[in-house]
């Protein structure tokens, strides 16, 4: 749980910090639109303010005292509507001319920009409103002040404003709201990933990763860490399988090894009895240890990690054969070599010779007396195939996919010495040769072809 | 025969010291690679049994050490690893042959007899005699009392096999070594229907057989008195 509740606010901080950066980013570009907004709004009004004063400053170098303020109030009487004014300040400090009733307390002794506040008369509305203005001083003492009333472009200003705080706030809210979903999504799946692990480690190893859908990463994740546990459990029921077909191979000797010990120490006075017990104790302790080299051969075979090295077939069922030969001739077995020369097989030449041998000794052993028992080697297009045949009792189609298992014997392989672990061998090599194994019924008797791919061709 | 036991389980060590001072051999033991490697270089030994996981220094690089410094007494090594390459791995250190726990003390002996043997033959040999059996290497002929043997191209290897090794007892596992190469145990004791079809050739119609079985351990090929 512990581990949970990082999983949790280290998926939350993420998702946190991504709102976060998110929030600034969007906060800065709409602040950036304001102020260009606000700053051509402005621009606008100074430009027309400076040009009128301007203009009117060079008309009072042309025109006397009486002209100028006419021209003044001219000016007031046709612009006024729009919001601009006027205001001609005598030299003792009357108003001569303009559209305001005073001048301005605002606006300082010295010329330049100015702001201030005015109450419109014409207006219906009673409130202040704000006016961007500009002084000058004309000379001989004359003021003139020309302003424009901004407060429409205020309202403008403070509406885009609004408009963008409303839209950072509703960013702020969407953005926590989807990185609280996205979060809650991301730590709701690890979650369910972190509970599966917790199941497996507690030995389910059946159980799998939970998926959600194609494509993302965590699925990716879960999609490889499946196909681990797939492997591990595959891995896993091998391990369990040996173990428990060598404890139950070894289960038989050890027990009978252990009775004829006891027999041993009770036949004390008994030479001769005493004798036999031990000897066949020896002989059990062989034949247990027999089965411990085969299990191991067939543990060695199944790790895969054996050297391998281009293998001529020919040559490894013609030895196998000249062992095989005496043995089959004693039995009164005919041994017939139908051997081809093949392409070379990647491949353990002691491992594939232990397993020909196995397939020969079983064919003999099976056979009765006066058949003959086959060993072919073919290049197909499949790949090399190396086939055993006998004139045995054969294999029931039923019992054909078990006998490759371990420890399997047949019931009527009893009175014929044997582990159990030949033909399990066989298909261990096979296995580790990248070789399928073809068993067929040979009526009678049985068929069990090796094929292996050639070389250079995938396995 | 002087045997020196490098071997750190001592309990192994003392059962196989006994038992080849039992069967006649004066044997030394140690207990770890260094002081192995001392006493092989420094005194005279038969034979050297070499357990491969040794304290301080491991068998193979004994083996490799005592070979650089041109001490060529043959080395039996035991292991108990029975992988397919651990095999090579050992002889191409150096050592002469190769023996898997737990084994038979009578495959151990007839393999440390046959080692101190052939340390002693002559190798460039072109004919091999037992009695009156005569096997000429390079006609690839054999003959007993100036008779003429038909064998067949492995029983003329088994018989070499077993000529090299006169006088001593050879098992069943040596012979599919030396003959088949093969390290695994067949199923089925197939090299004794071998053993009685060269016996066939060989010996029948003799008045003096020349190839005995030694119960429990393997075949012997000897002119007996």
């Amino acid at each position: 749980m512990k581990r949970n509740r990082f999983l949790r606010t280290s998926v939350v901080r993420l998702a946190a910090l991504f709102t976060a950066a998110f929030v600034l980013g969007s906060t800065l570009l709409l602040a950036s639109v304001y102020y260009s907004a606000s700053r051509i709004i402005d621009r606008d009004i100074e430009t027309l303010i400076v040009e009128e004063g301007n203009d009117l400053a060079q008309q009072f170098t042309k025109l006397d005292h009486e002209a100028f303020a006419a021209l003044v109030h001219l000016r007031a009487a046709e612009f006024g509507a729009r919001g601009a004014l006027y205001a001609l300040l005598a030299p003792d400090g009357r108003m001569l001319a303009g559209n305001l009733s005073e001048w301005p307390q605002d606006a300082g002794r010295r010329p330049g920009w100015t702001e201030f506040a005015f109450r419109p008369q014409r207006a219906r509305d009673q409130d202040l409103h704000a006016v961007r203005a500009r002084t000058y001083d004309l000379g001989r003492g004359y003021r003139l002040l020309v302003g424009h009333d901004v407060a429409e472009k205020r309202a403008l200003k403070s509406v885009i404003g609004a408009s963008l705080m409303w839209s950072v706030g509703g960013m702020l809210l969407f953005a926590c709201v989807a990185g609280w979903w996205l979060g809650r999504r991301m730590v709701n799946q690890l979650e369910r990933v972190v509970e599966a692990v917790h199941r497996i480690r507690a030995g389910d190893l059946s159980r799998r990763l939970p998926r959600h859908g194609p494509g993302g990463e965590i699925d990716q994740l879960a999609a490889e860490f499946n196909s681990l546990l797939e492997r591990i459990e595959q891995l896993t029921l091998a391990m369990r399988a040996v173990l428990d077909s060598t404890a139950h191979d070894l289960r038989g000797p050890l027990s009978r090894l252990r009775q004829t010990v006891e027999r041993a120490s009770n036949a004390a006075g008994d030479e001769i009895a005493r004798k036999a017990a031990l000897e066949s104790a020896l002989w059990e302790t062989d034949r247990l240890q027999t089965m411990l080299d085969s299990l191991l051969r067939i543990a060695l075979a199944e790790s895969g990690n054996v050297p391998m090295t281009g293998v001529d077939l020919q040559a490894v069922a013609e030895n196998v054969a000249d062992l095989y030969e005496p043995l089959a001739e004693e039995k009164g077995l005919a041994l017939e070599r139908r051997l081809r020369h093949v392409a070379p097989v990647q491949g353990n030449p002691q491992l594939l010779a232990q397993a020909l041998a196995n397939l020969l000794d079983n064919a003999i052993k099976f056979s009765p007396a006066g058949v003959s028992v086959a060993i072919e080697l073919a290049q197909d297009p499949d790949g090399v195939k190396l086939t055993v045949i006998d004139r045995g009792p054969g294999i029931p189609a039923a019992d054909q996919g078990r006998v490759l298992e371990r420890g399997v014997r047949l019931e009527n392989a009893h009175e014929v010495p044997g582990s159990g672990l030949g033909l399990t061998l066989v298909a261990a090599v096979a296995r580790l040769h990248s070789a399928s194994i073809d068993l067929a019924d040979n009526a009678p008797g049985l068929k069990i072809t090796v094929t292996f791919p050639a070389l250079g061709a995938a396995p | 025969m002087r045997v020196l036991v490098v071997e750190d389980d001592h309990k192994a060590s003392d059962y196989l010291a006994n038992a080849l001072r039992e069967s006649g051999n004066a044997v030394e033991q140690v207990a770890d690679g260094l002081d192995g490697l001392h006493r092989a270089r420094h005194e005279r030994f038969d034979i050297l049994i070499v357990d491969r996981m040794l304290p301080r220094l491991d068998g193979l690089t004994l083996i490799r050490s005592l070979r650089e410094h041109q001490v060529s007494t043959p080395v039996l090594i035991l292991s108990a690893l029975d992988q397919v390459d651990d095999r090579v791995r050992g002889l191409r250190a150096g050592g002469d042959d190769y023996l898997t726990k737990p084994y038979h003390f009578v495959e151990l002996l007839a393999r440390i007899e046959a080692l101190a043997r052939r340390e002693r033959a002559e190798p460039g040999a072109t004919r091999l005699e037992v009695g009156d059996l005569v096997l000429d290497l390079v006609a690839r002929r054999v003959t007993r009392a100036d008779k003429r043997i038909e064998l067949t191209a492995r029983e003329f290897q088994l018989l070499e096999f077993l000529m090299r090794n006169a006088g001593q007892v050879v098992t069943r596992t040596m012979i599919l070594e030396g003959v088949w190469d093969y390290h695994f145990d067949p199923q089925t004791n197939v090299i004794d229907v071998h053993i009685s079809r060269l016996r066939q050739a060989v010996d029948r119609g003799f008045p003096r057989p020349l190839l005995h079985t030694v119960r429990g351990a393997g075949y012997v090929l000897r002119e007996e008195e």
